[in-house]
């Protein structure tokens, strides 16, 4: 073992110095070819537009010895003499951009490289070298520098401008009412001053002409529906300072809601409205509206003027009637302060929208009815035979059904365009029980008196009957629904339905009435039999009312039903029922408040209008450094009345606190949310509308929030290098845009833009009027979407200027030498 | 006899392993030297006549324009170098070429330019050209260094700096 062990420590001793050496030679090339290798790559490339930035930096102009600057020397275009031709030429670049690029080229024509190189200061090319364009370079070296100036002592001369808007532009609403009708309407309109742009805006059934002054202006024409106003510009020619009349003229118009609106030029100060002016209606008196009175009414006096010979004219304000009576002829009522306070309450009317109602008595009750099919689908079930436990005479159930039907075919029939139908369902709809739609009491009268109960309960038979009954007897001019009864459980099912339960092909036939042909489906549960679960789902699903009815009172609730149905489908408007009347009421009719107006409104006065962003809600927003005058809502509920309106979950306004009968109650288009109820950003607002109070829907999706604020417009420069100015493109918030040379001397050819294609307004920081105007256009900018939210004309925006002497300033830039390939 | 012949054996046995030992660690050595030797003179061989490629020629020439350049736009070595205690050549002070060093240079060129090389740390001809004529000590100076002629291959960097107070391009041409 030992022999061994030497034989091998012999061998490893005879490698060693091989070994060594091997492994100093790798070490030695390793080290030679890594510093041959970090020799070459520590060196820079070169660095022509570093050394352009430093020359630049390095030469002051009272030094340097070219030609063109010695020249501006002494032309006095440079006075700081220790600038640096690159502070120079940035002083150049904010004063006169084009003296920057004369300077840079005097100073660096000479230059002879091969490389691509330019200067830039902020945005701007200077300078540039080069044989192949920047915007195709391939590779970019970029070298900066940032430069500032401080100008300072008796000799410098800076800028700051003010820029401002002025209210010399005001615009004016005038309102119609939530339904004016029905005939040829006018309106007043009054200002004091230069009318510079006229439009409507309203929600109007035909085409019509309008005339102003007499005069015809143009024909236009009507609203595709009721909900959806048109709007057209209107020439201003015809107008004239002071009182004018706008005339709607067409076959027998009316307006559900909307406005005048007229802007013009004056000294006359923003001020609220004193009096309620009626419109004017050749035709049937058919008035619906509203008035607000933003402070405590301390008197008020009224002046009615129509013409009716024919019926009663009533006047309500809110739920309390003012006149009642038959003039026999056109007559002027001066209702004062004495009779008035006898029967308001001014209290009750100060800071409330109050609704207002003109109307013709006879005429409007008879002719407004709008037409209704009605189905009445009893349970003639076995039940049904059982005695009246409360009754005496052996009076049983279904006898006590038969009366409700007959109150109910009577009061529904009180109007003889509208109709009843008859459905009974026993196990099925049997035909023997079916009495179609007709408005014929006696026949249906009869029919009722020949039910007789048998065993089954079908309901979803009565429904589909009574569907398949409406869908063939009626149209869809008609107000269409079904009063169905049940005192019991369901117990047969419907193939139509095919649900396999009894319950549920009932509420899913009142489903199907509802959501697919659009007919109410209201249910009455009668007796303490009945399952009120599927009776209130059939009422839900079928967009109706749910009735409990006890024993006793079945007949009352069928006569509820009957003239809730009744209320519930008239309109606004009134169906002339044939004749040849005429009745006018003037637009020399006012209602006058004497009030505590707030005073001391001032700043800029800005109105906007913003619509909503559905049928039921909209939203907008009041900045943080306005202060509130006004807003107000315009709904243009068509035929159906404004029901309420909430501001951020505060109502401040329900139809139903004046009564329950519409049709004399007045209907506000403008409907003035109360100031102290509106908050500083973002206000919610939404908004019902109904025919009854049991019938509330939603409104109109063109429905606007109109509200006036007032805001310093102002805006300052900070101390400026220059004062040139530019031609502002501005975009407003209507996506109209205007060209505006500020200041109005402007001649030169430099751009300045605030509208949506230039996120990142483009203006010159060192300019005073265009840093001033820039900042009063984000002032205006409400939502910041690069869009101003108060138009204004060109003659609306004022600038000055102030030269500011011995002030220090500062401009600054950024420097680029780039050199690319 | 048996133990004398077992020890006479045992003491030949160490004598051999000895002589082994010692003969072994020699030619390990003459090995190694040979080995490191030979390697060292395939590398001075290599490098002395493997042909250098365009590219490199290229990178090479530019490498000392831009060497040249660098050190020309500098102050030198020391600040206030004259001929006599010149580390490396700079005619740069405070931005500007100041004329002494340049006149300096431009003399050094003239008298030493082999001396103008080795202070640049180059191997191959330079010549730095300015777009206008400077006055150099009274005589109107385009260019220092040598002109190019008969050229292989030639590299020209271009820089910019301030002469007299006015911005002018310096070009170094490096060529073999």
């Amino acid at each position: 073992m030992e022999l061994r062990g030497e034989k091998m420590l012999k061998k490893k001793r005879g490698l060693f110095f091989s070994a060594d050496a091997l492994i100093a030679l790798f070490i030695i090339f390793s080290v030679l070819l890594i510093a041959y290798s970090l020799t070459r790559m520590v060196r820079n490339e070169t660095e022509v537009h570093s050394d352009i930035i430093d020359s630049l930096s390095n030469v002051k102009v009272g030094e340097s010895g070219n030609l063109y600057v010695k020249s501006l020397i002494s032309q006095g275009k440079i006075v700081n003499l220790n600038n640096s031709l690159l502070e120079q030429i940035g002083e150049f670049y904010v004063t006169d951009i084009d003296g920057a690029r004369d300077l840079a080229e005097a100073v660096l024509e000479e230059l002879d490289f091969t490389n691509n190189v330019g200067l830039w200061y902020g945005s701007t090319l200077v300078f540039s070298k080069n044989d192949s364009a920047f915007e195709n370079s391939l590779d970019v070296d970029v070298s900066r520098q940032s430069i500032s100036g401080i100008k300072e002592g008796d000799s410098v001369t800076g800028f700051s401008a003010r820029a401002f808007l002025t209210s010399s532009v005001l615009s004016k609403y005038f309102y119609f009412g939530g339904y004016v009708g029905d005939g040829n309407l006018s309106q007043e309109i009054s200002y004091d001053g230069d009318i510079t742009s006229a439009s409507v805006e309203l929600v109007i059934d035909k085409n019509f002409d309008i005339y102003v002054n007499e005069n015809y202006e143009g024909s236009y024409v009507g609203s595709e529906n009721e909900f959806t106003p048109v709007n057209y510009d209107i020439s201003t020619g015809l107008f004239q300072s002071g009182d004018n009349l706008v005339e709607f003229k067409g076959n027998n118009l009316h307006i559900t809601g909307g406005f005048i609106k007229i802007s013009y030029q004056s000294e006359v100060e923003f001020s609220q409205s004193e009096r309620y002016n009626f419109p004017g209606i050749i035709g049937l008196i058919n008035l619906y509206d509203g008035f607000y009175v933003s402070g405590d009414i301390n008197a008020i006096n009224i002046l009615l003027h129509f013409d009716n010979e024919f019926t009663n004219t009533f006047f309500n304000i809110g739920n309390v009637s003012i006149y009642n009576d038959s003039a026999g002829g056109e007559v002027s009522l001066n209702f004062d302060n004495s009779q008035l306070m006898s029967l308001l309450d001014y209290n009750s009317l100060s800071r409330k929208n109050v609704p207002l109602r003109v109307g013709m008595e006879n005429v409007s009750y008879l002719g407004s009815v709008q037409n209704i099919d009605v189905f009445s689908v009893t349970d003639l079930s076995a039940s049904m035979n059982q005695q009246c436990p409360t009754c005496s005479g052996g009076t049983k159930l279904i006898d006590l059904a038969k009366d409700a039907n007959k109150v109910f075919v009577n009061t529904v029939l009180n109007n003889s365009l509208n109709r009843v139908g008859l459905v009974g369902y026993k196990r099925e709809a049997f035909e023997e029980d079916y009495h179609a739609l007709s408005n014929d009491n006696i026949s249906l009268i009869q029919k009722v008196d020949d039910w007789n109960p048998q065993a089954g309960s079908c309901i979803c038979c009565g429904i589909n009957r009574a569907i398949q009954g409406l869908l063939e007897e009626s149209d869809d001019s008609k107000f269409r629904s079904m009063v169905v009864m049940g005192d019991g459980k369901p117990t047969e099912t419907c193939s139509e339905q095919g649900t396999g339960s009894a319950d549920m092909d009932a509420i899913e036939a009142a489903r199907v009435a509802c959501e697919e042909h659009g007919f109410i489906v209201d249910s009455v549960g009668f007796g303490i039999g009945v399952d009120e679960n599927v009776m209130q789902q059939i009422a839900e699903k079928g967009c109706g009312t749910y009735y409990f009815s006890e024993i006793n009172d079945l007949s009352d609730i069928y006569k509820e039903i009957a003239e809730t149905i009744f209320t519930e489908y008239i309109g606004q408007t009134i169906v002339s029922s044939g004749g040849n009347i005429l009745t006018s009421l003037y637009s020399d009719s006012y209602i006058e408040f004497d009030y505590s107006q707030p005073s001391g409104i001032g700043g800029l006065i800005v109105t906007l209008e913003k619509q909503f962003d559905d049928a039921y809600s909209g939203v907008f927003n009041i900045p943080e450094d306005a202060e509130i005058i006004e807003a107000k809502i315009a709904s243009y509920s068509g035929p159906r009345w404004t029901h309420s309106t909430a501001i951020n979950s505060i109502e401040f306004y329900n139809l139903d606190d004046y009564g329950k009968d519409y049709i004399f109650l007045g209907d506000p288009y403008i409907i003035q949310i109360p100031t102290e109820l509106i908050i500083k950003g973002d206000n919610n607002i939404s908004l019902t509308t109904a025919t009854s109070p049991n019938n509330i829907t939603e409104g109109s999706p063109f429905n606007k929030i109109i509200y006036t604020f007032s805001k310093e417009a102002k805006a300052f420069a900070p101390i400026s290098l220059t004062a040139q100015g530019c031609i502002w493109h501005i975009q407003f918030e209507d996506n109209n845009e205007i060209e505006i040379n500020v200041p109005s001397s402007y001649s030169g050819t430099i751009n300045c833009y605030y509208n949506e294609t230039h996120p990142t307004p483009m203006y010159d920081n060192n300019d005073a009027f265009q840093v001033a105007v820039f900042n009063i256009l984000e002032e205006l900018d409400f939502d910041n979407d690069n869009k101003v939210d108060v138009p204004f004309s060109e003659q609306d925006l004022q600038i000055s200027l102030e030269q500011i002497t011995g002030i220090p300033f500062v401009w600054s830039t950024e420097v680029q030498a780039r050199r690319w390939v | 006899m048996k133990k004398v012949a077992e020890m006479a054996s045992y003491f030949h046995f160490r004598k051999n392993v000895k002589m082994k030992n010692g003969q072994a660690w020699g030619f390990d050595l003459i090995i190694a030297l040979v080995i490191f030797l030979g390697g060292l003179i395939l590398f001075y061989f290599y490098a002395i006549n493997f042909p250098s490629t365009e590219e490199d020629v290229f990178r090479g020439l530019k490498y000392e324009s831009e060497l040249v350049a660098d050190s020309l736009l500098s102050e030198g070595s020391p600040d206030n170098w004259d001929l006599n205690d010149i580390q490396q050549i700079g005619v740069v002070s405070n931005g500007k070429i100041n004329e002494s060093k340049l006149e300096m240079f431009y003399n050094l060129a003239l008298s030493d330019y082999a001396k103008s090389k080795a202070l640049f740390n180059i191997n191959d001809d330079y010549y730095v050209y300015f777009n206008n004529p400077l006055n150099i000590g009274g005589e109107l100076v385009s260019g220092i260094g040598m002109p190019a002629q008969n050229e292989n291959n030639l590299v020209r960097v271009s820089r910019v700096v301030v002469y007299r107070n006015n911005i002018i391009s310096l070009n170094v041409y490096v060529w073999n």
